[in-house]
């Protein structure tokens, strides 16, 4: 007789089901596709096997990476390049992210690399925060109005809406200013501006890089966790949906309650030849303001630059990958097409040894209903670090109970 | 499910034997004394019963396989019968094509190396087990007072055998499918776990008083590789005696690194190789785990008084955990001299 019956086979799934098997529980785990992992997965283009889904994690909290110790890949976090990443403006070439930034917004509004990207008007316009009184704009509900307010539209349209819509998928006039950054309001109220505040973050923020990979592929935390669940007992059954009457003990949903509600997210990734790449010309890759002229990708990852470990696997090969909000026609020739405007290196059919197409839906925020133990990204956001440590406490919670 | 109360265990014949009540932590009056492979190859008597008799049919016939478990006890006067079978038993009743080629050891005819292999393994039916049953049943209807110790390999060790088509130098193969396919290889352990702890179940529910479980090659793994890739599924094998109050033995060769946490899989008493002394071995693992060894099986061979010295050194040093149960580091060598044997028992027991 089973314990506790686990719905959804991904990270949130694998870890409630993996802890409370440890913990001497009988637990049930029923994945309705023909594979655990969900977004964390692999595939192989070009004859490498690369992240078809998350290929980094925030470091905040050390969750993944205590997770990673305990599976056995400990030794296996990895930090990317210090080559950082670019920004793709409306207008213009590409520029590099100013070095001090929250979310895009500046710690230092004139300084030469937030010029580059704003223009010399709108950087003087994001300098009047340092005068506006501190209590200007402090009860802004959204990221958004925040930034308008204390530093003008050009700091928010050119650098805060691109980076945020590539961290959260969403305009920052669309994201609560607590959620996005926790702890900014308070730090403004105690600095007097909008870049102190930013400058005083940056500075108490733990050194080092805020995201790590895995070496070989954040894929191998799921064959890990597999391997777990079978170690210590877990029934996986696969190919098979949870009809009422069906599963047993407490169950835990780790699958959004609407498989179908969500944002659709399309990945191209393209295995190019190209030693023109081999300088990495736009760091570790770009993010790209809305209407950037003649770009439909909305954010582009150079992984070999990014990921040594990769660079070497790929021997001289270059991994780029695109994500896209909205399926454009030709995908392939797109992604070519925006990778060769946005690396401002001239790429054609011929230099493409392989390509791949991939469509994740990220499920909507929807909380958990009444009398469910739900976990995974509909009620932990988006994010490992966010996830794991959520269904973490949902197994402790039960253990404890 | 408990044990029958018709158990030697219970019913008075062995409760209160000098071996149980170490194992339990107890000192008894005299130190009891068996010797790890005490029945088989070093006796006379032995090898004229196995004439025309391949090993494993041996193992299998139930008068065999008891007659073997008591000759040692007849001989040297041990305070214990370990039964006499080989770690591939239960495989081979499993359904594994295995043979034990003189010279070499177990013989796996189709190695398990890939995650079809594993697939296609079948558990074990219980009833494949039933002339183990009945070959310990005839042994403990005539051992009276002395207990009968259940044996099992360990899964990691057993699947080594299975991945490596035989007895192998480093264990390569298998240490190199715990990474390559870590979930094939959890299936694998798990497959070992169970077919192993029904073969010790089988045994512990048709007689024997306790139960021990060899990781012979152990001593192949980091402290790291067992306790993640291993220690769950030994943890499993045991797991099939919940419910019986027997006392678990553990033992592994070269386990110095690894000893701690061999005992953490749910061990009551811990076997020691030659490799640490019993005062370190009882430090490492606390101080309050029953230990049984470790005599250097290289000075069985040695003239008598330096082999006395040992085993008396073997002793003062056991004297540092709660209780003592004299063995070997590992098995009986196949050129033994049975007398030496003999004279050892004789010398831990004060005659």
């Amino acid at each position: 007789m089973t314990d506790v019956t686990v719905v959804g086979g991904g990270v949130a799934g694998m870890v409630v089901a993996r802890r409370l098997a440890m913990g001497g529980r009988s637990v049930t785990l029923v994945e309705a596709s023909d594979h655990l992992g969900g977004t964390v997965s692999r595939h192989m283009v070009g004859g490498i096997d690369l992240d078809a889904g998350a290929e980094s994690f925030a470091t905040r909290g050390g969750t993944v990476a205590a997770l990673a110790a305990e599976i056995g890949l400990g030794d296996e976090v990895v930090s990317p390049s210090t080559a950082g990443a670019w920004l793709q403006p409306v207008s213009g070439p590409a520029v590099a992210m100013p070095a001090t930034n929250l979310l895009g917004i500046p710690g230092t509004p004139l300084a030469a690399d937030v010029i580059a990207v704003i223009g010399q008007r709108a950087a003087i316009r994001a300098e009047l925060d340092a005068i506006i009184p501190s209590l200007w704009a402090r009860k802004s509900l959204t990221l958004g109005a925040l930034v308008r307010r204390r530093m003008g539209a050009g700091v928010l349209e050119k650098l805060v809406a691109p980076i945020v819509h590539g961290v959260h998928s969403l305009h920052p006039d669309d994201i609560q200013l607590d959620r996005a950054a926790p702890g900014l309001r308070a730090a403004l109220a105690r600095e007097g501006s909008l870049a102190a505040a930013v400058r005083f973050m940056r500075d108490s923020a733990p050194a080092g890089s805020s995201v790590a990979g895995i070496r070989g592929g954040m894929h191998r935390l799921t064959t890990e966790l597999a391997a777990d669940l079978e170690t210590y007992g877990v029934d996986v059954q696969l190919g098979r949906t949870a009809e009422p009457g069906s599963i047993g003990g407490t169950v835990v949903r780790a699958a959004p309650a609407d498989p179908t509600a969500g944002r659709r997210i399309v990945l191209a990734t393209l295995v190019v030849d190209a030693p023109q790449l081999d300088a990495a010309p736009r760091g570790t890759g770009l993010l790209v303001a809305q209407g950037a002229a003649g770009i439909t990708a909305r954010a582009l990852t150079h992984s070999t630059a990014k990921w040594e470990w990769l660079r070497e696997r790929a021997a001289g090969r270059h991994v780029l990958r695109l994500s896209y909000d909205e399926e454009p026609g030709k995908l392939q020739a797109t992604a070519l097409q925006d990778a060769s405007a946005l690396l401002g290196v001239r790429l054609d059919d011929s230099s493409v040894v392989d390509f791949a197409r991939v469509e994740w839906l990220r499920p909507a925020a929807s909380g958990a209903a009444a009398g469910v133990i739900q976990v995974g990204e509909s009620v932990a956001g988006s994010g490992l670090a966010g996830v794991i440590r959520q269904a973490e406490a949902v197994a402790q919670e039960l253990l404890a109970g | 499910m408990p044990l029958s109360s018709d158990h030697p265990l219970l019913d008075g014949r062995t409760g209160q034997s000098a071996l149980i009540r170490a194992y339990r932590g107890e000192r008894p009056d005299v130190t009891p004394v068996w010797f790890m492979r005490q029945a088989g190859r070093s006796l006379p008597e032995y090898r004229e019963i196995r004439v025309g008799n391949a090993m494993l049919d041996a193992c299998l016939t139930p008068e065999l396989a008891s007659e073997i478990t008591l000759q040692p006890v007849r001989r040297h006067r041990v305070d214990a019968a370990i039964f006499f079978s080989d770690i591939v038993i239960p495989v081979k009743l499993a359904g594994i094509d295995v043979e034990i080629v003189p010279g070499r050891g177990p013989v796996i005819a189709s190695p398990i190396r890939s995650a079809s292999d594993v697939a296609a393994l079948r558990p074990i039916d219980p009833a494949a087990l039933d002339p183990i049953r009945e070959a310990v049943a005839m042994t403990v209807a005539q051992l009276g007072s002395t207990p009968l110790i259940g044996f099992a390999g360990a899964p990691f060790t057993l699947a080594s055998y299975l991945v490596e088509g035989g007895p192998s130098k480093d264990q390569q193969r298998a240490r190199t499918m715990m990474y390559a396919d870590p979930q094939s290889w959890a299936t694998l352990l798990n497959w070992c776990a169970d077919v192993s702890g029904e073969f010790l179940k089988a045994q512990i529910e048709a007689g024997a008083s306790a139960a021990q479980l060899f990781d012979s090659w152990v001593g192949s793994l980091s402290e790291q590789q067992y306790v993640r890739r291993v220690a769950p599924h030994s943890k499993r094998a045991l797991s099939h005696l919940r419910g019986f109050d027997v006392p678990k033995v553990h033992f592994g060769v070269g386990s110095g690194e690894v000893l701690k946490a061999m005992h953490d899989i749910g061990a009551d008493v811990m076997g020691v190789d030659w490799r640490i002394p019993l005062d370190e071995a009882s430090r490492r693992l606390g101080g309050d785990v029953p230990l049984q060894g470790n005599i250097d099986p290289a000075l069985l061979g040695a003239p008598w008084h330096i082999l006395e010295a040992h085993v008396r050194d073997v002793m003062d040093r056991g004297l540092s955990a709660p209780s003592h149960v004299v063995n070997l580091g590992h098995g009986v060598p196949p050129d033994t001299d049975p007398d030496v044997l003999s004279r050892i028992v004789g010398l831990v027991h004060g005659d």
